[in-house]
């Protein structure tokens, strides 16, 4: 089916920016989209007057998206600005996934008078609130069903779910199983080049923490982008000598593939319920990571619990826990316990303690 | 007072941590060696090393380095005492490692008890005979589960690491 999508109110720059984005994801793109004048699929730039009294004005059958830099409007479909690549790619795939008929309902009623409410903290604010897989729901339905509600989620609705197959991470896993080195490029990033037999990759970039967005590409791109190149282990040492590549463990570009892809859905096949703890801290020197995967790490090492557990202990957004738990998983860090397992560890720590601990880390930080 | 201790055998890279994440170079006790340790290394610490940081409230955190010979342990409890925890640091090229770490966590046991500690394995580049999981399990067999990273004590980032995790096992 091939579908058309239109702009209002956005600037010019945004609009080229927009017309020549949905031009470079066309190969990936589930269906056919092209940028048409008019068109009743309608990207809103809730930033514009021009854009807000559209909006508010309730038009007819138009199906409207929220293009802004914050979800103001709780608008069921929404564009984070500024206008990046995976989230529009999600996006446009989950419209896609719409009947037609659906395509044709209007977004939210809004009154003229409404202002903006500020904004509130939200886990999502990253990523487009309708093109997101809707962890929590996926949560919060699977936790509260049936085993026959559970099995509908881990087995049936890929899209709520994180399938390695379609990125990166699916290409590296099928390369460690059949023992083959290879090399592994994407426009614009540095290629990665892995030899499963020594458990190692080689890449150019020196800080695979301090990846910029050009090299992030790779990481986060779906598999079909990515040329992969089959070596010899001679051919591929060779390339490694010749252009001075640095070698990481293997668990770097597994935990990097992952961690870029699952953006808060949880890998497919695992029970959202399971009670999970961490076998051992992850090594973080060559794990890129945030501030707050430590303190998971912490906390999944001392307590044995379910993931919604461990987001509302450690006061982190699920998506986060998700991402993590995700990415411990796949390097094996993860131990999986019965729910009767489920254990948590009081802290003892008095505030004025806690206050300093955190003023160090704070510091060290800088 | 606020400290951070650091310990290990001779030769670590003590000294060398604290120097990368200490705002002054560090005040070290530093002797040339006198024994068959000069093969190793041409001075050593024989008393302390000593660092800081300020934090923005003025506070002051000191880093505070133990002799790696064993002939000053003598000066282990002292310096210890009161300590936010431990940051042991382990040199892979050594030749028993695995009972290096032991014999530290043991020297150290009370203090680790009360605290926490952190183990950064050091010159993995120079003996790939032991991994990072050899420690892990070493760990494993007697019941304890410590964060345990390779590292390069000259890379601030990686120290810096090892003062996140201590940090948050600390909190939680």
């Amino acid at each position: 089916m091939d579908y058309q999508i239109t702009t209002r109110a956005l600037d010019k720059t945004n609009n080229v920016f927009f017309k020549s984005m949905l031009q470079l994801i066309q190969n990936q793109l589930t269906q056919k989209w092209s940028y048409e004048e008019s068109a009743h699929i309608i990207l809103v730039d809730l930033e514009q007057p021009d854009g807000i009294e559209f909006w508010i004005s309730k038009p007819r059958d138009v199906f409207l998206i929220a293009y802004a830099r914050q979800n103001f409007y709780h608008a069921e479909w929404f564009l984070q600005k500024p206008l990046r690549i995976q989230p529009l790619l999600q996006l446009l795939n989950s419209l896609a996934m719409l009947q037609p008929a659906q395509l044709l309902i209007n977004s939210p009623p809004i009154t003229a008078n409404q202002c903006p409410p500020p904004p509130k903290p939200s886990s999502v604010a990253s990523v487009p609130a309708a093109a997101l897989p809707s962890v929590p729901s996926l949560f919060s339905k699977a936790m509260s069903g049936t085993s026959e509600g559970k099995n509908k989620y881990c087995l049936d609705n890929k899209l709520e779910y994180f399938e390695p197959s379609i990125y990166l991470l699916g290409l590296l896993q099928e390369s460690l199983v059949a023992a083959r080195p290879r090399r592994f490029s994407c426009l614009g990033s540095a290629p990665l080049y892995i030899l499963p037999y020594e458990n190692r990759c080689f890449s150019a970039v020196t800080k695979m923490q301090q990846l910029d967005s050009l090299q992030e590409n790779l990481y986060s791109s779906y598999a079909k982008n990515i040329k992969v190149v089959n070596l010899t282990p001679e051919e591929l040492l060779a390339e490694v000598q010749k252009n001075a590549l640095r070698a990481y463990p293997m668990d770097t570009a597994l935990w990097l593939a992952t961690l870029r892809c699952s953006h808060g859905r949880l890998i497919l096949g695992q029970a959202p319920d399971s009670v999970i703890r961490l076998k051992y801290w992850p090594n973080f020197v060559v794990l890129p990571h945030d501030t707050v995967h430590v303190g998971l790490a912490a906390f999944m090492l001392k307590n044995t619990a379910n993931l919604i557990t461990i987001a509302q202990k450690t006061h982190t957004t699920l998506e986060t826990v998700v991402d993590f738990f995700n990415s411990c998983k796949m390097i094996e860090l993860t131990i999986e316990e019965p729910a009767s397992e489920s254990r948590l560890v009081d802290k003892k720590i008095a505030e004025p303690k806690r206050r300093t601990l955190k003023d160090i880390l704070n510091r060290l930080l800088r | 007072m606020e400290k951070i201790i650091f310990t290990g055998p001779m030769g670590a890279g003590k000294t060398t941590a604290i120097a990368s994440i200490s705002e002054i170079p560090p005040i070290s006790t530093e002797v040339r060696c006198s024994d068959e340790a000069l093969a190793r290394k041409e001075t050593t610490t024989v008393a302390m090393d000593y660092g800081y940081f300020n934090l923005d409230d003025g506070i002051r955190i000191h880093l505070y380095g133990t002799p790696g010979q064993e002939r000053f342990n003598y000066m282990w409890n002292i310096l210890s005492a009161g300590g936010i925890g431990l940051i042991l640091l382990i040199d892979n090229a050594n030749t028993s490692p695995l009972d290096d770490m032991i014999f530290y966590l043991d020297a150290f046991h009370e203090f680790i008890e009360a605290t926490g500690v952190v183990i950064g394995v050091t010159r993995m580049d120079m003996n790939r005979q032991l991994l990072l999981d050899d420690y892990r399990n070493k760990l494993l067999e007697r019941g304890q589960i410590f964060p345990v990273f390779e590292v390069d004590a000259r890379q601030s980032n990686d120290v810096k690491i090892l003062v996140h995790a201590l940090l948050a096992i600390l909190q939680d």
